[in-house]
């Protein structure tokens, strides 16, 4: 399990972004995104500036474009968490919190199918 | 005169003042109007798209033509440059861009970068795929070609095409111009998508579950039948019922050639069934003998009911054997009768010519007149044979039990037959049990079994041999046999006697229509009794049947109809 920090959210939004912009294209991402009071991102998806809370940034970030294609975007947030989780030791002592995989996917609204099933 | 002036003035300035107020309300009712109208349009295009798309996904859900068909309805709701697709098929990627105005090769360049490298974001083994660049250009393309200019990109947006978590392509929508689309517009895109991915995604279900039920109701046929359905634009076997497998010797995975192989045959199935699938039509394919056994192919289409197409193919095997196998004893029965009734029938006419003359002695005269009597009596029991037979054949054949004495039956018969049998040098006698009682039964037609079972006897015993009619009482029934000690009958022939013309069949050939064991059944069992034979080939054969002694009932009624032998009546 990771323990989270808000430089490990900033990480993870900034590569999680950044393929959002590779899938979704620019303009699409940043249309979305502009209501999200704090987060400016550039024509990458690298975000220039971040005010706030990181987690609540993400779980807003991902339930915006998630109305675009939810597969898509769990898809990504899976990879780059996966890959996150993979760069950082697991402490020991700190196995049983819940990863941050874990909190953001909570977070992620359901989709009506996921519902229905 | 000043209070006048400013009395002026100000109401001058309220009715300017309400004028200005009426222009901007009018202005705002206009933009709100504008803002419905637009509103409007989006919803009726969302709902037309999604009706198109319900529409044209077919039974295979041919992904090209949904992604062309999105494509075709975005060129016409925004001012674009280029709609781009890129779908994965068989491990490739197919990629194309239609063009709304002329652009350069850099624009294509970067247009098909971002779109595959969307691909590729949503599934990295996507890029081992070897990909396929196509561009086109729209009908009504704009050409700016003479504007000097090579435009890139300024606006653009992908839209993932995913369905059961599976990403099988991206559609990209590009425009020259900057902030070319607005958020609104482009949510509405990728609502329309995702509904309709949830489309192909019920359809799918739905076609998934109409091809489960097809195929288990192929597998529960009784009759060997083979499933085919089109995947990926390739005919492919779906399911293949146990006893088509069994009766080909399919293999567990099968292939149309195993099918082609076992069928001895080097016709092109895939074709045909191609030919079945698009000509909507049931092909005759061809007639095989397998395991002894005669069939006839049939490909039919298998229709959707709820897509009103055809969705799959099947092909059956219908067992003939029976058909032919019957065809061909009426094609010698025909014959036979032909025959057997052309023989006395040239004896009368023989006969008759002669005594026309008036040429012959008075004991030729006899001789004549006896042949013509006893070739008369032999077509008109063969005649009575076939019409019995028929009568069998249409449950019309009726008895008419009534109290009568079987040993007085026995007794005539070996009366009346001595004669015959001496001229062959058997003997006859009859082995009776004087306890049996008078019963009911049909008399005239128990002594036709009677005489026909000796007729037999008489054929198949040679000179010195001996038959004998016994009769026994067991139980409640009575049990009549006729016992000789002749050639025999062979083990695998002795069911075959009480079929119709069955000694056609026989190498014992004799004599007669063939008619007789199946007559005699049919007359036995429309009694209640039962008849069966024992014999061992080159020492004799004993014919035997049952009456039930309790025929009270039957009396009473009027004559039961008969149904061939191994039917009964329902009532």
């Amino acid at each position: 399990m990771l323990q989270t920090s808000e430089s490990d959210y900033n990480s993870v939004l900034s590569e999680f972004l950044q393929k959002q912009v590779l899938i979704f294209g620019h303009d699409a991402v940043v249309a979305n995104l502009q209501d999200i009071k704090g987060l400016v991102i550039d024509s990458e998806g690298i975000v220039k500036k971040l005010e706030g809370s990181p987690q609540q940034v993400l779980e807003e970030v991902v339930k915006k474009l998630s109305e675009l294609s939810d597969y898509a975007v769990k898809h990504s947030l899976d990879t780059v968490v996966a890959a996150h989780a993979d760069k950082s030791p697991i402490p020991a002592d700190v196995s049983h919190l819940p990863s941050m995989e874990e909190q953001v996917l909570q977070s992620i609204p359901l989709s009506p199918t996921d519902k229905e099933s | 005169m000043e209070i006048i002036v400013g009395i002026l003035f100000l109401s001058n300035f309220i009715f300017a003042g309400i004028v200005i107020h009426m222009l901007r309300s009018d202005d705002s009712k206009k933009s709100a109007l504008k803002a419905q109208k637009k509103d409007a349009a989006r919803k009726y295009y969302q709902a037309k798209v999604l009706q198109d798309i319900s529409e044209e996904i077919g039974y295979s859900l041919h992904i090209q033509t949904v992604a062309q068909m999105i494509v075709n309805s975005f060129e016409t709701l925004y001012e674009l440059t280029s709609v781009s697709y890129a779908l994965t098929q068989n491990r490739s990627i197919v990629l194309k861009t239609v063009m709304k105005e002329a652009v350069g090769k850099k624009y294509i360049d970067k247009v098909n970068s971002l779109t595959l490298n969307s691909l590729y974001t949503l599934d990295e083994s996507l890029k081992g795929y070897t990909t396929s660049l196509t561009t086109e250009q729209a009908k009504d393309m704009k050409s700016y070609i003479a504007l000097h200019f090579d435009p890139m990109p300024e606006s653009y947006f992908i839209i993932p095409l995913i369905v059961r978590n599976t990403c099988f392509g991206v559609i990209t929508i590009a425009s020259r111009n900057k902030n070319a689309f607005s958020q609104e517009d482009m949510n509405m895109v990728y609502k329309v998508v995702g509904q309709a991915e949830h489309t192909i995604e019920r359809i799918e279900s739905l076609i998934q579950s109409e091809n489960s039920r097809m195929i288990n109701l192929v597998a529960s046929l009784p009759t060997p039948a083979i499933l085919f359905s089109r995947e990926e634009g390739r005919i492919k076997i779906s399911a293949a019922n146990p006893i088509a497998s069994q009766i080909l010797k399919l293999p567990p995975d099968p292939s149309i050639d195993d099918i082609v192989w076992r069928m001895e045959g080097n016709m092109q199935l895939q074709t045909l069934i191609e030919e079945v699938y698009q000509g909507n039509k049931s092909i005759f394919l061809k007639e095989v003998t397998l395991q002894n056994r005669w069939y006839k192919v049939y490909v039919n289409p298998v229709y959707s009911i709820s897509q009103n197409e055809v969705i799959g193919v099947t092909l059956f095997l219908l067992d003939v054997t029976l058909e032919i196998e019957s065809e061909k004893l009426r094609e010698k029965f025909t014959n036979m009768v032909v025959h057997e009734l052309r023989a006395p029938m040239s004896s009368i006419k023989g006969g008759a010519s002669l005594l026309l003359k008036g040429k012959l002695s008075d004991e030729d005269k006899e001789k004549m007149l006896h042949i013509i009597a006893d070739s008369s009596e032999r077509m008109l029991m063969q005649i009575n044979d076939l019409l019995d037979a028929a009568k069998l054949e249409a449950g019309k054949f009726a008895v008419a039990p009534d109290a009568a004495n079987i040993n007085e039956i026995v007794t005539t018969k070996v009366q009346s037959l001595s004669y015959l049998a001496s001229t062959k040098q058997i003997s006859l006698d009859s082995d009776i049990d004087s306890s049996i009682p008078v019963f009911n039964f049909d008399k005239m037609r128990i002594d036709q079994v009677v005489t026909n079972l000796v007729s037999n006897s008489l054929k198949f015993t040679q000179a010195n041999g001996k038959i004998t009619i016994k009769t026994e009482m067991k139980d409640k029934e009575v049990i009549v046999s006729v016992i000789d000690n002749g050639m025999g009958v062979p083990a695998g022939k002795q069911n075959l006697l009480f079929v119709p013309f069955s000694q056609m069949q026989s190498a014992f050939r004799r004599d007669g229509t063939g008619l007789g064991l199946y007559i005699s059944r049919g007359i036995i069992e429309s009694h209640g009794g039962k008849i069966w034979m024992k014999s061992v080939e080159g020492k004799g054969t004993t014919v035997s049947f049952s009456l039930p002694m309790d025929l009270e009932a039957v009396v009473d009624k009027p004559p039961t109809p008969i149904m061939p032998p191994g039917q009964r009546v329902i009532n």
